[in-house]
């Protein structure tokens, strides 16, 4: 994939963008073809991150749940280049 | 041929002859009962769901708004089985919609970032690799005072950018940005005619975080179509 080199203002007014158009604007009732997966498989393919969108948070917190809580080294360990989490 | 939705509109407005939404298919009216409209296109075989795909439905939607009429924006990727069922839909609801159409009349959006007094102070708190559970509980109780103090902050901005704007502006929200780096959005939504004074009174609030508070930074932007203001 090409990654593609952007100002820093250029991804604000993306982010801006991104955030109004996936995020607010007025829902029917029809098919919404963007899921909250399917928010995230965007944001991956724009190789950005916009933590702001609702979406993505929701995701994102799906997925630590899903992993549950973090992992520590057992006592004893620490120090020991265990890391935590790994 | 299913379609997809932009912006609902009242039945003068008429998209600009060459108007091209998702996928490059031409944009035409579905007429709904009760004198709304609903801009649409046919629907790609295979919608993409990418950044050229979320700008062509907002340019459909930018393209929808002038002085006088402020459209519906909704939100991306809305699909209906044919024209007749999106205008069904569209008509159950047509209070609703009404009523949206009157009050963003003559209205625009307007963005107003609060951002950059906690970036470097987040930058080295993320609970990383912890190599013990006391290290990786400070970690977490780092980030937690600084998301705290970013509020804040963002909080007292937000107060000032109320006292220098608060007549101008017709509706506002505001969210925190996720993220440790904290920081406020805000969207305004504020007469045409307005448009230049709050612009002012912005750069005034700009101008006094120079020396209030030289790291934050107030981030504007727009004219948006009033994607914060239909939910």
């Amino acid at each position: 994939m090409t990654e593609v080199t952007r100002t820093a203002e250029d991804q604000l007014s993306l982010t801006e963008l991104v955030n109004r158009v996936l995020d607010k604007g007025a829902v029917i009732s029809g098919d919404v073809v963007i899921s909250v997966g399917g928010v995230d498989l965007i944001y991956l393919g724009l190789r950005l991150v916009v933590s702001s969108v609702e979406s993505m948070r929701e995701v994102t917190s799906a997925e630590r749940l899903a992993q549950g809580p973090p992992r520590l080294p057992p006592r004893g360990e620490a120090g020991a280049g265990a890391g935590a989490g790994a | 041929v299913a379609i997809l939705a932009y912006c609902i509109v009242p039945p003068r407005k008429l998209p600009p002859p060459g108007l091209a939404g998702c996928g490059g298919a031409a944009v035409r009216v579905i007429e709904a009962a009760d004198a709304l409209v609903c801009w649409a296109s046919d629907s790609p075989p295979a919608l993409r769901r990418d950044e050229a795909a979320i700008r062509e439905h907002h340019g459909v939607v930018a393209s929808a708004m002038d002085d006088e009429v402020t459209p519906v924006p909704l939100r991306f990727g809305q699909s209906f089985p044919d024209d007749d069922a999106a205008a069904t839909a569209i008509a159950a609801d047509a209070r609703r919609w009404h009523a949206l159409l009157r009050h963003l009349a003559g209205h625009a959006e307007f963005g107003v970032r609060i951002v950059g007094f906690a970036e470097d102070a987040a930058r080295d708190v993320h609970p990383p690799a912890a190599e013990s559970g006391r290290e990786y509980m400070a970690a977490l109780a780092r980030r937690q005072a600084v998301t705290q103090h970013a509020f804040a902050e963002g909080e007292r901005i937000a107060a000032l950018v109320r006292s220098r704007a608060g007549g101008l502006i017709a509706e506002s929200t505001q969210e925190p940005v996720r993220g440790s780096q904290g920081g406020l959005v805000m969207a305004h939504l504020v007469a045409w005619q307005d448009v230049e004074a709050w612009r002012a009174a912005m750069h005034a609030v700009q101008d006094a975080l120079r020396l209030d508070a030289p790291d934050a930074r107030l981030l504007l932007s727009g004219p948006w179509p009033p994607y914060s203001f239909v939910a």
